[in-house]
């Protein structure tokens, strides 16, 4: 059995390393180059990268190469062609054209995982200019030596293992180099077995080339089947690549569709909140003007009766009122592209109650400011204010006649506060992580008649949360409540 | 002689509102698109226009564009009443050309405080 095996092996090989077998190698090679040429040059049209580029022309040049050498052998055998005739140019203008494309390939994959891209870029032409004139060299010396030197001189055979040297410097560089910059994924990891399986017929050549004057068959028969292996690998590594961007491009669509779409439903809430809230003025208003109307007497004379229903009904639509535009407010904070427009602002300016004195004064509360006045914040002054007014609001409207609201603020290294305390009902432990809920309000509150919309406090921490900022409760029921606003500074 | 104003509003009953709180003091014509309201503004060149911001056929901004650019009723005074979402800051930075604006819903009290002053501010109002 195994003898069998061998037996077909050893004819396999034989019939590899005779002229015939040449043909058929290079032109299995040439098949697949050019499939591989031909699927880079497809990507490249679509994306034009530096490394699909390099790709291309590294692939192209080697399929060129095959073509040029599979031409060359067929018409040896079916044309008659001496072949001795090419041997003075073809085997420096073939090992010219493959370094070139090795160089080219090696470069593609290392573009891509070098620090600074654009410098290498320039580099990496240099070098390519430099291969041309080094085999243009090469070149004369081959011709010079065919003339002068006999076939099998070391000369020769040294010249054929510097030009190996050179595909093991081309590619043992590579290796290298992603190796110790650690670049171990997917693709690298094959880039590097690939590169490593073509170094194997390089080597093996050398030896034969320093030791046996290039005579020895074994060597070169065992040198054969590495550089097509190395292609098939380089092959898989592109397709892998391919595939991958294929796939990741897909799923990139996906998302951004995705994300449209939520972009979309957020537009749309935006825009019935908006449209909602307008509608609803229209009603609220003549409801309003009419109710305003008849309490100012226009439409005859009120009972006592009247006048109460009408000031109850007035105060609802102005609840109401207030209900809409912390909505609407709330939903404009909510929106995901909210901008901030941060200035230089005075804390005591923005803290001004004076709009909201009349508020403490008809229910007999003290309020005392104690923001120092120069006291510089960076903020959106329009919507502190929003944290003002319905930090101060709520103060006033839960602390009961004879208490006392106090503003202050202070500055600690990196961070500056503004508190609000009031003497009022306080909250219990229990609801305290529920105040900044929407829509929640404390039980006892509602039993108060305080016309709370139950959106201010949500509305506070969405802002103090744009600055950054953090807000923080501490209240004993009947003692009062204390909210600090921290904002970086 | 009572000054005169022109009410633009299509909701019919904010309009007769509106000329119930104005009708004491002033001289009261109402119009309930944005077409027939130039069309009157420019029949009887009135002190002011309480113009809404959101009128069929031609919408308050244009209306209030179509006056400034006209020279023999330029400088009829503009009180843009909106129910539109803008910030405040939005509606005061308004560039075109109303004197005041107020916001619905609002009180009659508030209507009345807004005409008497842009109309104070009119050097014709002095004279008078």
């Amino acid at each position: 059995m195994l003898e069998a095996f061998l037996a077909v092996y050893h004819g396999i090989s034989h019939f590899l390393s005779t002229i015939e077998g040449e043909l058929v190698k290079r032109t299995a090679e040439l098949v697949l180059l050019v499939l591989v040429s031909y699927m880079i040059f497809s990507e490249h049209r679509r994306e034009r990268t530096e490394q699909l580029r390099y790709l291309l022309y590294g692939f192209v040049t080697l399929s060129i190469q095959k073509l040029l050498l599979s031409g060359v052998i067929a018409m040896t055998i079916f044309g008659g062609l001496d072949i001795k005739v090419f041997l003075i140019y073809l085997p420096v203008v073939y090992r010219c054209m493959e370094l070139f494309s090795l160089v080219l390939i090696a470069n593609a994959f290392l573009f891509p995982v070098r620090k600074d891209p654009k410098a290498y870029l320039v580099r990496v032409k240099w070098v390519l200019l430099g291969v041309l004139g080094m085999f243009f060299a090469i070149e004369l010396l081959w011709v010079f030596w065919l003339n002068y030197y006999p076939a099998e001189s070391a000369y020769r055979q040294m010249l054929f293992a510097f030009l190996e040297l050179l595909e093991i410097a081309v590619f043992g560089y590579l290796i290298g180099f992603l190796a110790i910059n650690q670049k171990f994924d997917k693709y690298n990891r094959n880039v590097m077995l690939a590169s490593a399986v073509f170094l194997v017929t390089p080597i093996l050549n050398i030896i034969n080339h320093l030791l046996y004057l290039g005579t020895n068959p074994y060597l070169r028969v065992l040198a054969h089947p590495f550089p097509f292996i190395s292609i098939v690998l380089f092959t898989r590594v592109v397709y892998l690549k391919l595939v991958d961007k294929a796939i990741l491009k897909s799923e990139l669509s996906e998302t951004k569709r995705k994300y449209l779409e939520t972009m979309e439903i957020s537009k749309l809430k935006d825009e019935f909140v908006s449209v909602v809230s307008h509608e609803l003025r229209t009603p609220l208003t003549s409801m309003r003007l009419y109710t305003s109307l008849l309490l100012e007497r226009k439409m005859g004379p009120l009972t006592k009766e009247q006048e109460d229903t009408l000031k109850v009904i007035g105060s609802e639509n102005v609840r109401l009122t207030n209900l809409i535009n912390d909505i609407l407010s709330l939903s404009k904070l909510e929106n995901k592209d909210v901008k901030l427009s941060r200035r230089k602002c005075d804390l005591s300016l923005l803290t001004d109650y004076d709009g909201y004195r009349a508020l403490a004064e008809e229910k007999g509360i003290t309020v005392t400011n104690k923001v120092p006045k120069g006291f510089m914040v960076n903020v959106d002054p329009d919507k502190f204010k929003q944290i003002f007014i319905n930090l101060f609001s709520n103060a006033v409207k839960y602390t009961d006649a004879g208490g006392s609201v106090i503003l202050e603020a202070r500055r600690d290294k990196k961070v500056w506060e503004f508190i609000v305390r009031d003497t009022g009902i306080g909250i219990k432990k229990e609801n305290l992580h529920h105040i900044f809920d929407k829509f929640y309000q404390v039980e006892d509150f509602m039993t108060r008649k305080e016309g709370g919309t139950g959106l201010g406090l949500p509305i506070v921490k969405r802002i103090v949360d744009l600055h950054g900022g953090t807000i923080e409760v501490e209240s004993k029921v009947d003692k009062g409540s204390t909210f600090i606003v921290r904002m970086p500074d | 002689m009572k000054r005169s104003i022109v009410i633009v509003e299509d909701e019919v009953n904010i309009a007769n509102a509106e000329k119930l709180i104005l009708q004491s003091d002033f001289d009261v014509h109402m119009a309930h698109d944005g077409e027939e309201g130039l069309r009157l503004i420019k029949k009887l060149r009135p002190d002011a226009v309480v113009l809404d911001l959101m009128l069929p056929k031609i919408s308050g901004i244009e209306i209030c564009k179509r006056i400034r650019n006209d020279k023999q009723i330029g400088s009829t005074k503009i009180v843009m009443v909106t129910a539109k979402n803008e910030d405040r800051d939005e509606m005061k930075g308004m560039a075109f050309g109303a004197d005041d604006y107020i916001m619905k819903p609002f009180e009659p009290m508030e209507l009345r405080h807004v005409i008497s002053q842009v109309l104070g501010k009119s050097p014709d109002a002095e004279q008078e």
